[in-house]
Parts: C-alpha cells; sequence; structure tokens
C-alpha cells in the first residue's frame, strides 16, 4: 500500500506526500481533512481508532507508524536530495 | 472499468454526456475514500466547466446549518452524477445559519442557489438547560418557523429542511419515557410538529434525517467523531442517504428524474419462468420466495400511483403472460397497469428502444429491473443512458424501488395519477392510426378539444412540474418552481398560459406552458413547451396561434420567441419558423425568432376545437 493512493486525493498536495507533512505544515491538512483523514486510515485497517489514536495522528509518520503498529507496511514517497 | 482521467475526458466532450453512465459503473466498485473524492470533484474541474452547455447540466445547492455540513459535499455530488447531473455547492460557515439568511450580502445570498437546505441544530434554538417540554417545543419550532419565513422572503425555490436526530443519551435512563417530554419523545415531538407545519409551505420538505438514522443502522447519530473533531452535524453513515434525497430534488427540479420502470417477468415479477413452470407453478403471493414478488409488485403499484409509467420487456410467449394477470389472483399488478409492453423473443435492447419511442421518452428515463445478468449487461452495453438495476434478487429490488430517489419529483399532480389512463389512450389511438390511412381523416376523428388561458394558483403545480420534467418539446428547457411562477404570475410583468386538451379516448389534463415576459408592445415567448404525450396532433400550433392572437388583441406589435438548444429539444429548433416567425439572431445556440402579428397568418389547426373557456379575453382574465 502507498500513502499517495491512500490520503493523496484527500490531501491534495502538489507533491507525494512525505513523512514530515503533518496537520502544522500541509495547508490543505484542516480540520475537516483530519475527518476524512482518520476515516480512509480506518478504512483501510478495517478497524475504528480510538480518542488516544486519533490524538496522535498529527503527521504522515504517525500515520505511517500506526499502520506498522497493525503488522502493516505502508509506504512513502523518499524526499529529493 | 473506466476511471477518472476517463469520465473526465468524456464529460469535457461537447458532442454529447456519455461520462455520466461511467460514472455509474464506477461506482459499482468498491471505491476509498480518496477515489470519491476525486470523482465528487469533476463539477470543478476546468475541462468541465469550460463545457458551452455545463449551466443545462448544473444546480447549485446551498446548505445553510447549526454546524458544518463540509461531509455531505461529496455525496451530494456524486449523488447528482450518478443522476446525471453537475452540482455546485456553497456551504455556509459554521454555526452562521440565522446571519447568513438574514444578511443580505452573504454568501448564501450571493451563491444565488437553486436549492437551500437549513440544517438546524436543537441547541441553537434553545436555552442551554431549557426544559423539555410541550412549550419548549413549540419555541423551537416558532424560533425555527421565523427563520424559514425569512428565508422564504427572498427565496422561492425549494427548500429542504434537515430535521432533528434523537441523541444516544437518556438523562433518566429507562425511565425517559416517564418524564413531561423525555429527550427521546421531545425529539419526535419536534419532529412531527416540524413536519406537520411544513406540509401547509408550498416548496418546503423535510430532509428526513431521523427516518434514515432510524434505517440505516447509523450507530451513532450525534456521538460520531467527526462531531468531536470537526463539528460536523450528522454522522458520516447519514451522508449518503440525505446526498441521495438532496440530488433527488435537484433532479426534479432540472428534469432528470426517471419516468418509467421497465420489467422483466420471470423471476423477476414472479418466481419461475412461466414457460416452463407453468401459469399455476411460477411462485406469486403465498410463503417465501412468492412473497417477496408481491411486496415488490405492491412497491411498483405505488410508483404507479404516483405516476411513474411502467413498461414490460420480456422474452415470453404473450398468451401464457397474459394468463397469469388473468388467472393468478394474487397479482397485484394488473395488465393495464401496463403502458408499452414488448413481449416476444426479440433482442430486449431493440424492444426497449421501441418501448422509448412508443412512449415518446428517452432511454435517460428509464429504469430496468431484470434478473438476467447477461440481458443487463448487453442493455448497458447498448443503452448506457436507462439505470439497469445491477440486482438479480427480488428482494434487492424491492429494496431499491422502497427507498430510491430516482423518481422524486417535486410534486404530485392529478394529471401524474391519470397518467397510465393516457398511455392507455395512446395506444387506442395507435391502434386507430393504423386503421385510418388519411392523416387529416385520423385527426379528425380524434375529436381534439384544447382549453387555453392564463394560469389559476391552483394550476401552477403542474405547471411548475412541466417545467422541471419536459426535455423534448421544450424551447428553452428553463425550470421553475411553483412558487417562482406565482411570484411571475403576480408580477404584472408576466403572463403565465396553460394549455389542456382531451379527446374522444382521454382527458390529458394541463399538457402545454407558457411564460411569456411583456415589454411594452413585444412580448416575448420565454418558455414554451408542450408534453411530449400529445405531439403530432397540432397542439403545439394551435397554443401558439392563440398565444399570438391573444397578444394581438391586446395591442402588441411583435412577439419574439426563443430556443435554447439542449440535449434533447432538437425536434423544436425549427418550430417558430414553420409557424411564420423569422429568425432575428443566432448567438451561439440561442436563436431569437420573430414575428409581427398585424398581417400575420392564423395557424389555428383546423381539426382541432377551441374550448369555450379559451376562446375570449374573458376566460383568461
Amino acid at each position: 500500500m502507498n500513502i499517495d493512493d491512500l490520503l493523496g486525493p484527500i490531501l491534495q498536495a502538489e507533491r507525494p506526500l512525505q513523512l514530515d507533512d503533518s496537520v502544522e505544515n500541509l495547508a490543505s491538512w484542516d480540520s475537516i481533512k483530519q475527518v476524512d483523514v482518520i476515516l480512509a486510515v480506518e478504512e483501510a485497517l478495517g478497524s475504528g481508532l480510538t480518542t488516544s489514536e486519533i490524538d496522535h495522528l498529527r503527521s504522515i509518520r504517525d500515520i505511517v507508524e500506526l499502520f506498522r503498529t497493525h503488522g502493516i507496511k505502508i509506504a512513502v514517497c523518499e524526499p529529493e536530495q | 472499468m473506466p476511471n477518472i482521467r476517463d469520465i473526465v475526458s468524456l464529460l469535457a466532450s461537447e458532442e454529447s454526456w456519455r461520462g455520466f453512465p461511467q460514472i455509474r459503473h464506477y461506482l459499482r466498485e468498491k471505491r476509498t475514500r480518496g477515489d470519491v473524492r476525486a470523482l465528487a470533484e469533476i463539477p470543478c474541474r476546468s475541462e468541465v466547466l469550460g463545457r458551452s452547455d455545463f449551466s443545462t447540466r448544473c444546480c447549485r445547492v446551498a446548505l445553510a446549518a447549526s454546524r458544518s455540513t463540509e461531509n455531505l459535499r461529496d455525496a451530494i455530488a456524486v449523488q447528482c452524477l450518478d443522476r446525471g447531473m453537475f452540482c455546485q455547492q456553497y456551504h455556509a460557515p459554521f454555526g452562521q445559519l440565522g446571519q447568513e439568511l438574514r444578511n443580505a450580502d452573504s454568501g448564501l445570498h450571493r451563491f444565488q442557489p437553486d436549492v437551500i437546505v437549513l440544517s438546524p441544530h436543537p441547541a441553537s434554538y434553545l436555552p442551554e438547560n431549557a426544559v423539555l417540554n410541550e412549550k419548549s417545543a413549540s419555541e423551537l419550532i416558532d424560533a425555527l418557523w421565523i427563520d424559514l419565513t425569512i428565508l422564504r422572503d427572498w427565496f422561492r425555490g425549494p427548500v429542504l429542511v434537515q430535521n432533528f436526530l434523537a441523541p444516544e443519551a437518556r438523562p433518566s435512563g429507562i425511565l425517559d419515557c416517564k418524564q413531561d417530554l423525555g429527550i427521546c419523545d421531545f425529539v419526535r415531538y419536534v419532529n412531527y410538529s416540524l413536519s406537520g407545519r411544513i406540509k401547509a409551505l408550498p416548496g418546503v420538505l423535510v430532509l428526513d434525517a431521523a427516518h434514515f438514522s432510524s434505517f440505516a443502522a447509523v450507530p451513532w447519530s450525534t456521538l460520531h467523531k467527526g462531531q468531536y473533531l470537526a463539528g460536523f452535524g450528522t454522522p458520516d453513515q447519514l451522508a449518503v442517504h440525505l446526498g441521495g434525497d438532496i440530488a433527488g430534488v435537484c433532479a426534479a427540479l432540472k428534469g432528470f428524474t426517471r419516468k418509467c420502470l421497465v420489467l422483466d417477468l420471470d423471476n423477476t415479477l414472479w418466481g419461475g419462468i412461466v414457460g416452463e413452470d407453468g401459469v399455476g407453478g411460477i411462485k406469486i403471493g403465498g410463503s417465501f420466495p412468492g412473497n417477496v414478488y408481491i411486496g415488490l409488485q405492491q412497491q411498483i403499484k405505488a410508483l404507479l400511483n404516483r405516476g411513474i409509467l411502467l413498461g414490460l420487456n420480456s422474452k415470453n410467449n404473450e398468451e401464457d403472460v397474459r394468463r397469469v394477470f388473468e388467472t393468478r389472483k394474487e397479482m397485484i399488478l394488473d395488465w393495464g397497469d401496463f403502458a408499452c409492453k414488448r413481449i416476444n423473443w426479440k433482442d430486449k435492447v431493440s424492444n426497449l428502444k421501441e418501448i422509448a419511442q412508443e412512449m415518446n421518452i428517452g432511454l435517460d428515463s428509464m429504469v430496468i429491473l431484470d434478473d438476467n445478468p447477461v440481458e443487463r449487461e448487453w442493455i448497458e452495453t447498448c443503452c448506457p443512458e436507462a439505470y439497469v438495476l445491477p440486482e438479480s434478487d427480488p428482494l434487492e429490488m424491492l429494496r431499491f424501488l422502497s427507498v430510491s430517489s430516482l423518481f422524486d419529483s417535486l410534486s404530485i399532480t392529478a394529471e401524474d395519477r391519470s397518467r397510465q389512463n393516457s398511455y392507455s389512450a395512446m395506444e387506442a389511438r395507435r391502434r386507430l392510426r393504423s386503421e385510418k390511412t388519411d392523416l387529416g381523416e385520423f385527426l379528425r376523428s380524434l375529436q381534439l378539444t384544447v382549453e387555453i388561458g392564463a394560469s389559476k394558483p391552483a394550476q401552477l403545480g403542474r405547471i411548475a412540474q412541466l417545467t422541471q420534467k419536459t426535455n423534448q418539446f421544450n424551447l428553452t428547457t428553463r425550470r421553475y418552481s411553483e412558487e417562482r411562477l406565482e411570484q411571475l404570475r403576480r408580477s404584472g410583468d408576466w403572463e403565465v398560459f396553460y394549455c389542456s386538451c382531451h379527446d374522444r379516448f382521454a382527458d390529458e389534463g394541463i399538457i402545454g406552458v407558457a411564460l411569456v415576459r411583456k415589454q411594452g408592445r413585444e412580448w416575448v415567448i420565454d418558455t414554451f413547451l408542450l408534453s411530449c404525450r400529445v405531439l403530432g396532433r397540432g397542439v403545439e400550433q394551435a397554443f401558439l396561434s392563440w398565444l399570438c392572437a391573444f397578444a394581438e388583441r391586446k395591442g402588441v406589435q411583435r412577439i419574439i420567441g426563443e430556443f435554447v438548444r439542449s440535449a434533447k429539444n432538437g425536434l423544436t429548433e425549427s418550430f417558430y419558423l414553420e409557424n411564420g416567425f423569422k429568425t432575428l439572431t443566432n448567438d451561439n445556440g440561442c436563436l431569437r425568432f420573430s414575428l409581427q402579428l398585424p398581417g400575420r397568418q392564423d395557424c389555428w389547426p383546423g381539426w382541432i376545437t377551441p374550448c369555450e373557456n379559451s376562446v375570449g379575453e374573458e376566460a383568461v382574465r
């Protein structure tokens, strides 16, 4: 699975999503998009997230880590050097 | 399977709207939220917005709410796309319902919507810790009513008022029912009172969130994550249902509602195959599965009573089928309920096209139920405009018909209820036509009488409906709500004329509309339309002739007729020229024609008798 396939159409970044992209630095990632992100993640995991898990989902890195704890590897584009 | 790029490419092509059926196929696959978002954004894509005829397929919907409605955006957009139309949306800022309604410079006003959805929340109308009783319920409704009245002062299009969801928490637990009005009773009471008052307000409808919540298995109606994360007023699970009803209203307003249900017979209207199992062997009525077919037939009958046309398209021996209808007393549907029947061994696509032609409707007005996936696939391939339900199971068909808003209209008129008679009469006329070799003799034998006049308030519902549903003989395809028509009628600058007709076979009721803008000694025909049921009998010429004569009596010197090209009204392009008008301007699909009234040649068909009501001026004043 690829993070851009999952969240790209929702967050509409003009470049591939990167680990450091977050609520703080991605302009399109507002509170409404956050709901979409959470629902998309829940859909992909096949289970609902707890309030605590949702509270910690603030960046792509957090999402990748969450998938890892569920035993799912999700690919993220490497930033250009 | 189509992808978004293909769909956009098809929708951007000026020649057709073939992208819309592809959307239906796209949605049949399991889609992620991202996929749905990409689809929902199609109406905002420049390739599509750039089409010169984009506005003919677009409805503008505004939502004003106590809470955020952003999570309805995709659902509304996608449901509209599924109905063959685009939706442009305005979502009023969070919690600004009252301000948006009252401020003439608000985004809501400036957006100039076709449809407005109000989504109030009780907390916006009741003080915190208000005692829940009949008095506070009435106060809530009264406060909401003030907002609705303010809205009705400046907006005449359809308004949907979302009702209230009962919160999960019952402060008194099981004893909630023993309170003056417990929270559950309070919400039920408010919803009941609200719908009672809305019944009397034309053009205002209830968006029944409480109903959808009860059948759509929404686990948390108010305690959902979206409320706490982004202030969403309704949970996501409800969005698709609310979006469906909103899209249904848009489709009804813009003429994209489905009008006809075409049915297969074996394993669709009854269980089994009549040619193999025999008339007595097919399953209908009694216990399972015969009771499912009864339920399905009852639902189809309900649609018939709403004015939806029924057609039969079945590979069978007609004699066997007739015997089922005549001898199986369990049948809910009657042989005469079907306006058009093709029961033969021919290809179902050819049959379907014949049915469309005979009924004078487009394939895009049809919904098909057929248990056979091969037949469905073939019909979908050849007739992508038709809505083919992808279900073989009669219970799924029943569920679809029970909740679908594809057939929704904004009103049900007397003409709707008698439509089946009208089509039966059409069949009788067709038989007569085949007997008479001379067209003139045939037309005279119909004993056709028309009544034309200025509309009365009670007729505006039907007139609005005709502007919303008529596509083929509609010279400008401009849609009007009942309230807008009333406004025009009262303005003094407009005339709203109706035309009704009857012949020896049927009374068709109101089947024609003309809206005229009066500009001194010049009148402009803004809208001229005729139901396809009566085309080809000269009613359109009679109506136009009467209109010209009436205008002339009023001292009008010149009449201007307009034609705005749509995907469906090609047959009317030369209507004005054929009736003595001269071309005035031709501006990118919008043609204007003029006729000097003094000295004009009368084109009233000799075989049509004017009803007394429509002759004199007294009748129209």
